[in-house]
């Protein structure tokens, strides 16, 4: 009894707040260092392709992004599936903030890839597996925040969305393991595993910086957007009174 | 209990046979003979008037009052989503299946073709209403829900669209190939029979605090 007492003050967004806010600003400034030194090295310290000359390192913004629209995905699915069966209100928080971003890299990772396609393919689009199960991807975010929207019963509207994103899990297996099932337009694996890999050092290290990147970029956001939607569904506890009296006395102060 | 009456029994038929016949007019006789585009109009067409019926799987029970019964009355509700969307299926989705090897005779396919956009469509529409099913469920309480449903069902229709034209397309390869898109078809058909009534009525349980 006390273990779930224990929790239950944990899980509140009290606490979240209390203890997440700080690292908002922290997180954004590391991410973009990471951002920094993975472009710096991009442009002056890869060599450029054998075919592809210099065109390829849109994949320094690419990957990350793709990288980044599956992984929140299953961020998303994870926290709905804590919503639904634990019934934790954080969880539904992060995850519908979740799909902003998510839908936004998505949709990154598409135009970029249309943009490299153009001059190596010949063309903006074409119907494979993974373009096709990206774009799939692509409107279950978009009918996540659609229903979101359209339930105009907060309650309900949550576990419907909770319960949309954990069926279109079924999504992920297939852009993940397309290019292995079909052998159609889009390149094979070029990160099999740790120290498998078929790229060459001096192009993967930036690459890995990009990622970096983009996880502490997604972290600092998602904890941001929760934080503001926190202080906007609790506007009538003391805690917040307190927090936005303390914080509109230090601007007072520095002014 | 599909239909508020049954002349909108007419109307999926009729739509159906509608659309068909449209592609050929729009298309013109040239491109019509090349045979390629036939699985898909069918399919497509198919697609489109499962989306229109489905307003008439859960809606209209929400409407009546029959919502509640399912909800209040001991019987396990897995069993009364699955026959429910079963019966959805057979009255009327069935007499569209069976219109489409007149409709294919019409077209000049080969008789074999044209069984096998039959099984295709045999195997794929019952995925297709078990999944809307999961749809309709979503929306259920919205007023104007009709558009959203669409938006959300579409991701999902997409994969048992590429099998089941493509088992047609590629009946030139052989049997072989088109048999094994029709048991992947099947596998995803009977994946989202067994699953998709417990989502629904996880969404209904959901729905029903408002």
């Amino acid at each position: 009894m006390s273990y779930f007492t224990f929790l239950k003050n944990i899980l509140t967004f009290e606490f979240f707040y209390k203890k997440f806010n700080k690292f908002t600003k922290l997180l954004l400034y590391v991410s973009l260092f990471f951002f920094c030194i993975g472009l710096f090295f991009c442009f002056f310290y890869t060599p450029l392709d054998y075919q592809q000359k210099s065109m390829f390192k849109i994949i320094y913004i690419h990957v990350p992004s793709a990288f980044l629209s599956i992984f929140i995905y299953l961020c998303m699915g994870f926290f709905s599936f804590l919503y639904i069966y634990f019934n934790v209100k954080i969880a539904d928080l992060i995850a519908m903030e979740s799909v902003r971003i998510g839908s936004m890299f998505t949709f990154l990772a598409l135009m970029t890839g249309s943009i490299w396609a153009k001059p190596m393919w010949g063309t903006w689009w074409v119907w494979d597996a993974r373009l096709t199960s990206e774009l799939i991807l692509l409107f279950l975010y978009l009918g996540y925040s659609g229903l979101r929207f359209a339930i105009k019963n907060t309650k309900v509207a949550s576990k419907c969305c909770a319960i949309l994103s954990l069926v279109g899990l079924v999504n992920l297996p297939v852009i993940h393991y397309s290019v292995q099932w079909w052998y159609t337009l889009h390149q094979g694996y070029t990160l099999r595993g740790f120290f498998d890999n078929t790229i060459s050092g001096s192009m993967l290290y930036p690459l890995l910086l990009m990622v970096i990147f983009s996880l502490l970029f997604y972290i600092a956001s998602v904890i941001f957007s929760v934080c503001s939607r926190i202080l906007e569904i609790e506007k009538d506890k003391v805690w917040v009174y307190k927090e936005v009296f303390t914080f509109t006395k230090k601007i007072n102060r520095k002014v | 209990m599909c239909f508020k009456n049954l002349s909108e029994f007419g109307v999926s038929i009729f739509f159906y046979v509608l659309v068909v016949c449209l592609f050929p007019i729009s298309l013109g006789s040239y491109f019509i003979q090349s045979k390629l585009i036939l699985p898909c109009i069918f399919w497509v067409s198919i697609v489109l008037s499962i989306l229109l019926t489905l307003d008439g799987l859960f809606k209209i029970d929400y409407e009546n009052g029959f919502f509640d019964h399912y909800l209040l009355c001991d019987y396990p509700l897995f069993f009364l989503i699955f026959t429910r969307i079963l019966t959805h299926w057979i009255i009327v989705v069935l007499p569209l299946v069976f219109i489409t090897p007149l409709l294919g005779l019409g077209f000049n396919l080969d008789k074999m073709e044209v069984l096998i956009l039959f099984l295709s469509l045999l195997c794929g529409t019952p995925g297709l209403c078990f999944l809307g099913g999961i749809g309709v469920s979503l929306v259920l309480t919205l007023p104007r829900g009709g558009v959203l449903l669409t938006f959300l069902v579409l991701p999902f229709y997409i994969p048992i669209l590429i099998f089941g034209t493509s088992s047609v397309l590629l009946f030139n390869y052989g049997l072989s190939v088109s048999v094994a898109q029709l048991a992947v078809l099947l596998l995803i058909t009977i994946f989202s029979m067994l699953l998709a009534p417990f989502v629904i009525a996880w969404a209904f349980r959901a729905s029903i605090l408002s």
